[in-house]
């Protein structure tokens, strides 16, 4: 193995095969959890030995008596050395932080674990379905790791990927790929070869001249290149065939001699962590394992049309096959520019759907929840197969694209107010709180607090929100303030109750005692889980599975909405600029197909690539339109909601499949009139949690300059910031040498300048005379002459700041005042 | 030909401003099923009720909330189903409906509870759902639901379940002008560009206009220069869907009623002398 590893080196140097690359999918396998985790534990259990045999070296060094069979010895050695490998195997699940010695021949450190949310099911399912390059690649400056390549055909989704920083690292499989969790049984290989005339590989071979054949990386034979194609060819054959002993899932990847090509051979894997995915062997017309390694010199034909006699050897079972579970769900995406295709992978993840069918029991600290999930009507066939009705994600709507009133101007969407009334995209939001009556309390302590009301005295008016046993009645609506859970103080002997904090109001949904794990103690803890309420409303933000992001800017009244000639007025109207850039052709076929199948009752399937040039889905929905009376091209005569009168062009209307998306105005909204502020600057502090205000920026500021705004430039920059008045010497201009002077009798507290005053004694030394009038005292009693020259000025208190700051420096402020009088 | 506006009015007061009865308070005392009080509450709510809406009166919001609903304005209704497993249920049955009593929540398990004279008054037609078979909810056993409804006068502009129709909206009368003859086949695609019973096939093959009424205006290619579609604008059809309280004519004519006493005001409005 190592004189083919010396072989193939000296080729690569003298230019006659190509270099492998890394990046290529093709000499790629995905590291396991499960995996992961037993390299984890083996060396921690390779530790834990190391440190018992460090406690006995020590003893026998010390002289201590020594002996196996001593049950009392063993078990002291034992308990000197922390055997709790599950502790820092948990340490590693839950932080995703990699301690180990060796680093396990893994590139990072850090990152190896995300927590799969539960927004909705979609975000969920995909956490399972994610390949990272590794955090090493996310630094790297060039972009060649995260270029989409030709070799992850089937593998990898080509759709499926976040935009921004972790593009092109963070992938998605393709729905139909899987990866190899164990090894397959490739003891039959050897054998199979040598019946297909392979020599051994102790016989005499050598060089590129011969086709080297490998298993797993061990070399098994040697043969001719015309020979190793015939082997391959022949393997293949027996593999799909079956009864040779040999797995489907076996790679066979022969590459053949080429000029400055990859370095040819035979090379058969069988070892997990491949990832493999299924086609169809036209030979034999079975179902052959694919892997990337071979992939790349097979003839694979994406769809049974376009196979060559003679070429192609394979067909892809569905040309979907190449998509994750999310892409494919994106009715009609071949339609559709592809980035949007991408965004909508993004915001499927975002969608306020359905996160899990056991919603009653479960207590995740947030979690989202939509009342009117519909299926949709226009739905790829994987959508069923997939059994996405059980975690509906949305609702169909009618939309019309129209620009109407202004409001829907900027990516904005007007709402019907009656669909809003009748239900339309109506959520919740479930979020859980934990209260722990032992958090201050020492393990051992006695319990001095518990839940429920005490013999004390307290407001009767917790009894509206409480019931009889302290805790919260089910159903109650509890505002900022209100009372959650009332428990007795027997140090203090009094009742106290926690309040619920959130400025929105919520309904309790559930109360859980928890007992600790001994369960012999009174509980301590109990979590109450809130129900708030999120009908829509303005600034939330829905979208289309198109990308097609919008943020609701009016519930318009019925009355006022268009109508068409039969009467159906639109759910929510969208405005038609949002199409010509963004070119997602998707959408409107969505939409005709949705009005197509809303007229005749049925679903429509909306797989890519089912409709072609001669075989359009405007031809095919537009005949069924005709047929129910409607336009072919879906659009249709329509009267304003205004005037009443006909509309001059036809609008074009139908049924989307619309998703509410989680970002929500009652999460994000921010004002403040005044608030808290950062002692330092006495600027306000920033952040929506802390009550802080919106900090105007330098363009924002520019924008006031260009506008010639100046009054508002000055209320928003000191007036409702950090405005302060200071006093300030006139004569010397400097704002940190003034000081009050202590009242004394005959005179008031002044301020004066300590920079421009004399001290009385140099006076009193000299023999000058001073007025008592004109002295002052400092907090010390020291008297002081002069330094009167003060005034008053308005200026923002960071300036004040920074004059300090530069007088640490040893640098001096002076500042002219003006009129000076 | 001046264009008549009241129309659109009227359609827009069938919806928003005709006056019907609807659920405004639900009072759960128990609901330990698995849909939400405000949920179900909503959906209650937008139950069509049979009440004929001039046996009831506005709720005065003036008045003191402790006296504000009487027999006069408010309606009572009472949902309590508990569910329980079936003891008779079939060996091996999965249906929930055979497996337990009560498994459905719907409409007509709402009782209309009479309050003072309204025994009297609503005797030839109790108060009920529209249609009994909504579904409101879903039980299992020891899950049950017990709520008090108050239902009153209201108008759609304010809410869309008191609105008394599901929709209301009229359409221009469409002109079908067959400018020069199409004959044969070209008639016989020419008929079917419409809804059945539009075009008609007299004696000679030609196409004539049978009934234009039924027709929805298509636009094809092939008959551009032949034909002229266009629609008469002061020829109003009306579609009316009543939820099920008023006959769709008496909802229209209360819409006119409506646009009357709107215009009456307006007609007596110091502003407009």
């Amino acid at each position: 193995m190592i004189l083919f590893m010396i072989r193939k080196l000296y080729t690569l140097v003298a230019g006659d095969c190509a270099p492998d690359n890394p990046d290529a999918t093709q000499h790629q396998e995905v590291l396991l959890g499960g995996f992961l985790y037993g390299m984890i534990i083996k060396e921690k259990i390779d530790e834990y030995l190391q440190s018992i045999q460090t406690q006995i070296t020590a003893d026998v060094t010390r002289g201590a008596r020594v002996s196996f069979f001593d049950r009392t010895y063993m078990s002291k050695v034992l308990g000197r050395v922390n055997g709790n490998i599950g502790q820092k195997l948990q340490y590693f699940l839950s932080t995703g932080n990699l301690v180990s010695q060796s680093g396990l021949d893994l590139q990072q450190v850090s990152g190896y674990t995300v927590v799969a949310e539960k927004i909705n099911f979609h975000r969920f399912i995909s956490h399972f379905r994610m390949v990272h390059r590794g955090s090493f690649f996310a630094e790297l400056k060039t972009t060649t790791v995260r270029k989409l390549l030709p070799e992850s055909w089937g593998f990898l989704c080509p759709v499926h990927t976040p935009d921004g920083s972790p593009c092109g690292l963070l992938n998605h499989l393709s729905h139909k790929c899987k990866i190899a969790t164990e090894a397959s049984d490739v003891s039959q290989v050897p054998l199979a070869l040598a019946k297909l005339g392979v020599s051994p590989a102790h016989s005499f071979a050598a060089g590129p001249d011969l086709c080297c054949v490998q298993l797993d990386g061990r070399i098994v034979g040697w043969t001719t290149h015309e020979q190793g194609k015939l082997v391959a060819d022949a393997l293949r054959v027996w593999k799909v065939e079956g009864g040779h002993g040999l797995p489907l899932d076996l790679e066979i990847g022969y590459v053949p001699p080429s000029s400055k090509g990859q370095y040819p051979g035979l090379y058969i894997f069988g070892g997990h962590s491949r990832m493999m995915r299924p086609t169809k062997y036209l030979p034999l017309g079975k179902e052959d394992i694919v892997g990337p390694f071979e992939q790349v010199y097979m003839d694979i034909a994406v769809t049974p049309q376009e196979i060559e006699k003679g070429v192609h050897t394979h067909v892809e079972w569905a040309p979907t096959n190449i998509l994750s579970i999310l892409a494919n769900l994106t009715p009609f995406s071949d339609f559709n520019q592809s980035p949007r295709n991408m965004y909508q992978c993004q915001m499927g993840k975002q969608t306020m759907g359905t996160p899990g069918v056991a919603l009653a029991h479960r207590s995740d600290n947030k979690l989202y929840r939509l009342q009117s999930g519909q299926t949709p009507i226009v739905k790829a066939n994987l959508y069923d197969e997939y059994g996405m009705d059980n975690f509906p994600n949305g609702t169909n709507a009618v939309v019309a694209v129209i620009s109407y009133t202004g409001y829907d101007m900027d990516d904005a969407m007007i709402i019907n107010k009656s669909a809003d009334e009748r239900g339309f995209g109506y959520g919740t939001v479930y979020k859980v709180e934990k209260v722990d009556l032992a958090m201050d309390r020492r393990r051992g302590d006695p319990i001095t607090q518990h839940f429920g009301f005490g013999p004390d005295e307290w407001p009767e008016s917790w009894k509206e929100k409480l019931d009889d046993d302290g805790l919260p009645l089910i159903g109650v609506k509890v505002e900022e303030g209100d009372p959650i859970v009332a428990y007795y103080d027997e140090t203090l002997g009094r009742t106290k109750v926690k309040t619920y904090h959130s400025s929105e109001a919520a309904y309790i949904e559930e109360v859980k005692l928890l007992g600790d794990d001994t369960a012999d103690q009174e509980a301590q803890n109990l979590t109450i889980k809130f129900r708030v309420t999120r009908q829509p409303l303005i600034g939330d933000k829905f979208s289309s599975r198109h990308g097609q992001k919008g943020v609701c800017s009016r519930k318009w009244p019925t009355v006022d909405m268009p109508f068409s000639e039969s009467g159906i007025q639109p759910d929510v109207i969208i405005n038609p600029h949002a199409f010509p850039s963004r070119m997602t052709i998707g959408m409107f076929v969505e939409s005709l197909a949705g009005k197509a199948g809303a007229l005749h009752g049925m679903a429509h399937d909306a797989t890519p690539w089912t409709f072609s040039e001669s075989d359009t889905p405007a031809d095919y929905f537009g005949e069924q339109l005709k047929i129910a009376g409607y336009n072919y091209h879906g659009n249709e005569p329509m009267y304003s909601g205004a005037t009443g009168e006909e509309l001059r062009v036809d609008i074009y209307i139908g049924v989307v499949y619309y998703q509410r998306l989680r970002h929500m105005v009652n999460d994000k909204f921010q004002v403040r009139s005044t608030g808290p502020v950062t002692s330092l600057t006495m600027q306000p502090v920033k952040g929506r949690k802390k009550n802080g205000g919106i900090r105007v920026g330098e363009m924002e500021r520019d924008a006031l300059i260009g506008h010639g705004t100046s009054y508002l430039l000055q209320d928003r920059l000191l007036n409702s910031s950090d405005y302060a008045q200071t006093p300030i010497c006139r004569s010397c201009g400097s704002m940190l040498n003034t000081q009050m002077s202590v009242p004394r009798i005959g005179s008031i507290a002044s301020v004066r300048c300590r920079g421009c005053s004399d001290k009385l004694e140099a006076y009193v030394k000299k023999g000058i005379y001073v007025n008592e009038a004109d002295i002052w005292v400092d907090g010390h009693g020291v008297k002081f002459v002069g330094g009167d020259d003060t005034t008053t000025i308005a200026i923002p208190f960071v300036l004040k700041y920074l004059d300090s700051e530069l007088a640490a420096m040893g640098i001096k402020m002076k500042y002219n005042i003006e009129p000076s009088l | 030909m001046s264009i008549p506006r009241w129309p659109m009015r009227s359609a827009e007061f069938m919806l928003a401003e005709v006056p019907s009865v609807a659920a405004e308070t639900v009072y759960v005392f128990n609901n330990t099923s698995v849909i939400q009080d405000e949920v179900l509450a909503h959906r209650i709510g937008l139950i069509p009720l049979n009440v004929d809406p001039d046996a009831l009166v506005w709720v005065d919001p003036a008045v003191d909330e402790k006296e504000r609903y009487n027999d006069t304005n408010t309606i009572v209704m009472s949902l309590d189903v508990s569910c329980s497993k079936n003891p008779h249920a079939p060996e091996g049955a999965t249906d929930p409906k055979v497996l337990y009593r009560n498994s459905s929540v719907y409409a007509r398990d709402l009782k209309f509870e009479p309050q003072g004279r309204q025994a009297e008054l609503f005797k030839d037609q109790p108060v009920a759902p529209c249609d009994p078979d909504i579904l409101l909810a879903k039980l299992r056993p020891g899950q049950e639901i017990s709520l008090r409804v108050h239902c009153i006068l209201g108008i759609g502009s304010d809410h869309a379940k008191f609105s008394p129709v599901s929709t209301a909206s009229y359409r221009l009368m469409p002109v079908i002008d067959i400018q020069r003859p199409i004959v044969g086949e070209q008639a016989k695609r020419f008929q079917k560009c419409f809804p059945s019973g539009v075009i008609g096939i007299d004696e000679n093959d030609a196409a004539y206009v049978a009934d234009a009424r039924k027709g929805y205006l298509l636009r094809h290619e092939e008959f551009n220069g032949l034909v002229k579609l266009g629609r008469k604008k002061n020829h109003f059809i009306f579609n009316v869907e009543s939820t099920g309280a008023m006959p769709p004519t008496e909802i229209f004519l209360k819409s006119v009623r409506v646009l009357k006493n709107k215009v009456d005001y307006l007609r007596n409005c110091p502003i407009g002398q």
